[in-house]
């Protein structure tokens, strides 16, 4: 990530380091306050929910997934510690891995059962989770204490005088600091992209050849470690662990944090909690009103800062990255070589065979053979309705078929969509599916993801594996932009470029795949002159290279010199095939469009 | 099994089936699963513990201020959650509004009643008996209450030009705008149905379930188990599905003991959510 | 009155320009067609119409008074009457029902709308027969019919159609447009049709505008547009 350092960025970045060590100083300001324990108590408990919110934004801000049971994951964090350390007597530090372990799996246990439903339902389930955990732990006896709890759950060593207050203070900040840089470091690498774009569009993430379900899980259950981790130290720091830390209504909290500071921001969720607590230092002697203030609160965030702190001042003038000026000759640093390995020009890369598609009564399509060839632009026309994006759906696997074959490079094509992506069919829709919060490379670098080969540890830890990857998926991502005429926009919100670059873009993400066979649904609709050509020419290049090109259009005009073949869909049929000069002339095909029924009689 | 338990959890599925019910009329036309639902209920509670109970007022009297209370607090609601769902861009924006306006309702009651639960004594303190098990008028009442608000939403939704709106706005908004049908009127009316009927039945219910200020959420909680184990928006599922929790919670309580009760609810809810996604009746629905 | 004048309209929408500074004008009583190929900005045109759209620049006024800033619903009550694209009848309603939906702007006049629906029987039989039936079961041309009446219900003073014909058989389509063709005739009705097969509704018409890119590119009276090449070549661009 190449950020702008310029003047308020500087500002904010020796802002951040002073309130860093401001925080590591705290105890020794504190030290000649009339109650230090007390003061040191607040942070640390506010570090604790700092950790837990950044927690739920990687999984509602990041991921989409909405988690009522973080306030569950952090109880039985708690627990884990307080049982093993306890009353188990393992060593704390070892205690504490525990609780993030047990976190994780806690998180995929539920996520695994729950990989069916919607996202509300999701968020319904979390919700009776939480509940049943917390029934659970009230009722689970000798081993948690019911209603009671544990108690004397002590930082690692404190009983034997190896650990101070303050040193355990110094620990969590610490970790603080780390599950900042946890999270930062997954955003910014292939996991983050994933995520992201799993949030915007499952469909696109699906086309892109990520797997939905595997990918939730992963989010899930880092999410959950984190969770865990919080709620371990919070049982350390308090000393004690009872059922009631699950209780939703002490999730207000980081909701209301994250919220504040900013839902899917990085700095978002510790600047909230930040705010938050010391909202809640001030009115702490007002005991009842404290929940109102804080719900009132969240209300007013919500209507006056609809993107929290962060992401007002990411989304304003001074906030938002700017394109940079692209050095003379600096596209000639980027060369990427688009030839389609392993295929010979005319092959058939994917053939249909009499493929049959019908909802209820309505065939939408009746009965289309059809092949694409390598190094052939592949033209799809037919009127409004006549079947055109439903026969792409079903050729993708998105739609499972009434009947008829597909076959991909001689074999049966898997019938779940993303693995048809991974196979090399990748597909653009039709309404812009662009990850619009996104930068303009992180969407390009979506797309290589399959060949970045590091695991989430080499992202979290930035591993030399890792860089070598992610620096040669960034010159490639380049190399991409450049051919787009996109150089210098790299670090651009996808959401912020014009609808024609955006489209452009789209295309580039989709290549980013190296597929084989590149669906394109009406790329043209809404493009200048200009940006129709660089369309054209990107699309006669990556034919040139071996890849068949589908273009889904309903503009004769932008297919004619372009598409080496043209296939004319009616009705859910095919009613004409040939050159582009041919179909133009076809009658049929200016039946279908205009209509040509003579009705003038009737109607006179 | 004796019988009582079976009545028993009746009167309690017909407590659950209201709020689901109450949450249905909410989410036809918002799509929207309010946490707040469930402050209603203490509201009626409240009202009840307050007027008959400590300052002695008629029922009648009591029931107009109650249905009044709750309308306004239907209303406050209603901008309380659509003025940020309508401003933020988020999709989380409704949960978040809610829940925010759950505490806020939750704590306000929390200041009026220190220490208090709202248990007052019984309207008609008279017992039926069945086959030799009890029931009490009270808890008939609800569960006639449970059948008239059942009935009574049916009928409106499928008979008035209004109810009819509310379900053509459920299934598009934009085209009911151009048919003329105003979205924001029916949606201010559902909220202030839906919460005049959770707190008539919290009226009801609280001198037989001793109700603390707080235990909105909880309320809140139970109907969407509900509703969700019977279909999320379906008002037949919402009474299916608030009978079956009822029930279910009344026999394993009395089999395996009090705590299991929760838990059996719980767990029949996640067991739905997995084998039937969508609940007994429930359509596919991606909500707000 | 029932003028519909559009000004200098503008919608984006994500970044692209559906509407580019789109003027036309539907004088009381014509029948206008709206043409052009997929995107060109019919759909948009009707639905910143019906107030579901707000548009970045331009103006709309009804029976001259300006309704740009007038909520979507009052437009109806003002007269303006819409039929989606695809239909958009409610499937779990009746036939009836989904035709009271349409008196929603009238319900104050019992006796009128019972007069209305008597009326949309008279016009449309198929629909009288299957009043009781769930809407989701009737055909794509019965569905259609349904479509159309129900915009009428409300009385407007303009009908806005959008893309009627899509996905009916060719006679289902003549049957249609007689329809339509009478109640512009007898009733006087002003219609604005939006139409993907041109031919067709050119043949119906009296005036029509192409549009292209969101602008209008042709505009003139039908008899002149149907044998005009440049019709083609809007949907299909220009042979090299």
């Amino acid at each position: 990530m190449i950020s702008t350092f310029k003047g308020l960025n500087r500002v904010l970045i020796t802002g951040s380091l002073l309130a860093i060590a401001l925080l590591y100083f705290f105890p020794i300001l504190i030290k000649s306050s009339n109650n230090p324990s007390f003061y040191l108590q607040v942070v640390s408990v506010a570090v604790c929910s700092a950790i837990l919110t950044i927690s739920l934004n990687i999984c509602m801000g990041y991921g989409g997934l909405l988690s009522l049971m973080h306030t569950g994951m952090q109880m039985v964090g708690g627990y884990a510690v307080a049982i093993l350390a306890v009353k188990q007597g393992w060593n704390g530090w070892l205690a504490l891995v525990a609780s993030a372990v047990i976190g994780a799996i806690f998180a995929i246990l539920v996520i695994l059962i729950s990989l069916r439903a919607t996202y509300l339902y999701f968020g319904m389930i979390t919700l009776a989770v939480n509940l049943i955990a917390m029934e659970a732990v009230r009722h689970g006896g000798e081993l948690t204490g019911g209603y009671n709890g544990l108690f004397g759950v002590f930082a690692p060593g404190i009983p034997s005088g190896m650990m101070s207050a303050e040193g355990f203070y110094r620990v969590m900040i610490t970790i603080l600091i780390l599950a900042y840089v946890v999270q930062r470091n997954l955003i910014f690498s292939g996991f983050g992209r994933n995520t992201m774009a799993l949030r915007e569009s499952s469909e696109t993430a699906t086309a892109l050849g990520i797997s939905p379900n595997m990918h939730r899980v992963k989010v899930f259950s880092v999410s959950g470690a984190l969770a865990g981790l919080a709620g371990g130290l919070l049982s350390i720091q308090i000393g004690y662990a009872v059922a009631d830390i699950g209780d939703l209504n002490n999730g207000l909290i980081f909701f209301v944090g994250l919220f504040l500071g900013g839902v899917g921001t990085l700095a978002g969720p510790v600047l909230g909690v930040a705010l938050v607590a010391v909202i809640d230092f001030t009115i702490r002697g007002t005991g009842q009103y404290r929940t109102l203030v804080l719900g009132s609160i969240l209300l007013l965030t919500m209507i006056i800062l609809p993107r929290g702190i962060v992401g007002t001042y990411r989304a304003s003038r001074y906030g938002s990255p700017r394109s940079r000026e692209v050095m003379p000759g600096e596209a000639d640093n980027y060369h990427l070589d688009i030839a389609v390995k392993n295929v010979t020009k005319g092959e058939v890369l994917l053939e249909a065979k009499d493929v049959v598609k019908h909802f209820g009564g309505v065939h939408a399509v009746d009965g289309i053979s059809v092949q694409f060839k390598a190094g052939e632009v592949h033209g799809i026309i037919g009127p409004n309705g006549s079947g055109k994006s439903t026969l792409i759906s079903a050729l993708t696997r998105y739609h499972e078929l009434t009947s008829g074959s597909v076959t991909l490079l001689g074999v049966e094509a898997d019938k779940k969509p993303f693995k048809v992506a991974r196979d090399g069919v990748t597909r653009v829709f039709q309404i812009p599916h662009l990850f619009e919060r996104v930068s303009v490379l992180d969407n390009v670098l979506t797309g290589m993801y399959r060949r970045d080969k590091y695991s989430i540890f080499d992202a979290i830890f930035r591993t030399p594996r890792y860089l070598k990857a992610n620096s040669r998926s960034v010159a490639e991502a380049k190399a991409l932009l450049s051919l787009a005429g996109m150089l210098g926009m790299e670090e651009l919100a996808a959401g912020s470029i014009s609808h024609g670059q955006k489209r452009l873009l789209e295309v580039i993400r989709a290549v980013a795949t190296e597929p084989k066979i590149l669906i394109l649904d009406e790329p043209a609709t809404g493009l200048t002159q200009d940006e129709m050509h660089s369309l054209t020419s990107l699309i006669r290049t990556l034919a040139a290279g071996g890849m068949c090109v589908v273009l889904i259009e309903h503009n004769v005009a932008f297919l004619m010199d372009l598409a080496d073949i043209v296939t004319v869909i009616q009705s859910g049929k095919v009613i004409a095939e040939g050159t582009p000069q041919a179909v133009q002339k076809d009658e049929r095909v200016l039946e279908a469009y205009l209509g040509n029924t003579d009705f003038s009689k009737e109607l006179a | 099994m004796s019988l009582q338990i079976w009545i028993d959890g009746l009167f309690a599925g017909s407590v659950f089936a209201i709020i689901a019910l109450s949450m249905t009329i909410v989410y036809q036309p918002t799509r929207i699963m309010n946490f707040a639902q469930g402050e209603g209920f203490i509201l009626g509670a409240a009202l009840g513990y307050q007027l008959v109970g400590v300052w002695k007022w008629p029922l009648i009297q009591s029931l107009v201020v109650l249905v009044i209370a709750a309308a306004l607090m239907g209303f406050i609601m209603e901008r309380m959650v659509m003025l940020p769902v309508q401003l933020s861009g988020s999709k989380f924006a409704w949960i978040i509004a809610t829940l925010a306006a759950a505490m806020i309702f939750q704590s306000a009651f929390n200041i009026k009643y220190v220490n208090v639960t709202f248990s007052y004594f019984d309207l008609i303190e008279k017992d039926i008996s069945i086959f030799g098990a009890k029931l009490s008028v009270q808890k008939l009442l609800v569960i006639l209450m449970m059948i008239i608000v059942f009935i009574a939403n049916d009928q409106f939704l499928k008979r008035t030009l209004w109810g009819r709106s509310i379900r053509a706005i459920a299934h598009n908004p934009d085209t009911s705008t151009i048919l003329g049908i105003p979205t924001k009127p029916v949606i201010k009316l559902a909220f202030i149905t839906g919460t005049i009927v959770i707190a008539l039945v919290g009226f009801l219910a609280s001198p037989v379930i001793i109700v603390a200020p707080a235990a909105g959420l909880f309320f809140t909680i139970q109907g969407f188990t509900a509703a969700i184990i019977g279909g999320v928006g379906s008002p037949k599922g919402a009474v299916v599905g608030g009978l079956m929790i009822g029930i279910l919670d009344s026999v394993v309580r009395s089999w395996l003991g009090g705590t299991w009760g929760l838990f059996s609810t719980f767990f029949v809810l996640a067991v739905i959510l997995i084998l039937k996604p969508n609940g007994f009746f429930g359509k596919r629905v991606e909500g707000r | 009155m029932s003028d519909l004048r559009i000004e200098g309209l503008t919608i984006t929408y994500g970044g692209a320009k559906a509407l580019d500074n789109l003027s036309i004008e539907v004088k009381t009583g014509e029948f206008v067609a709206l043409l052009g190929a997929n995107g060109a900005g019919k759909t948009t045109t009707l639905r910143a119409t019906s107030g579901l759209m707000r548009p970045a620049a331009g103006k709309i006024f009804f029976d001259g008074v300006e309704i740009t800033k007038v909520p979507g619903h009052k437009r109806t009550a003002l007269g303006i009457g819409h039929v989606p694209e695809g239909r958009q009848i409610f499937p779990d309603h009746t036939v009836e029902e989904n035709l009271q939906l349409g008196t929603f702007v009238r319900r104050k006049h019992r006796a009128e709308t019972t007069q209305s629906l008597e009326d949309m029987y008279g016009l449309f039989p198929r629909l009288k027969e299957r009043h009781k039936q769930a809407a989701g079961t009737l055909s794509g041309g019965e569905a259609q019919m349904l479509a159309i009446a129900r915009a009428l219900m409300s009385r407007p003073k303009i009908l806005m159609l959008d893309e009627p014909s899509l996905g009916l058989a060719p006679q289902l389509v003549l049957e249609l447009f007689k329809y339509l063709k009478r109640l512009h005739a007898e009733q006087g009705l002003t219609i604005l049709l939006v139409e993907q097969q041109a031919r067709l509704a050119l043949q119906l018409a009296q005036r029509a505008y192409i549009l292209e890119r969101g602008a209008v590119k042709i505009e003139g009276k039908s008899k002149d547009l149907i044998n005009d090449p440049r019709v083609a070549e809007a949907y299909l661009g220009t042979a090299s």
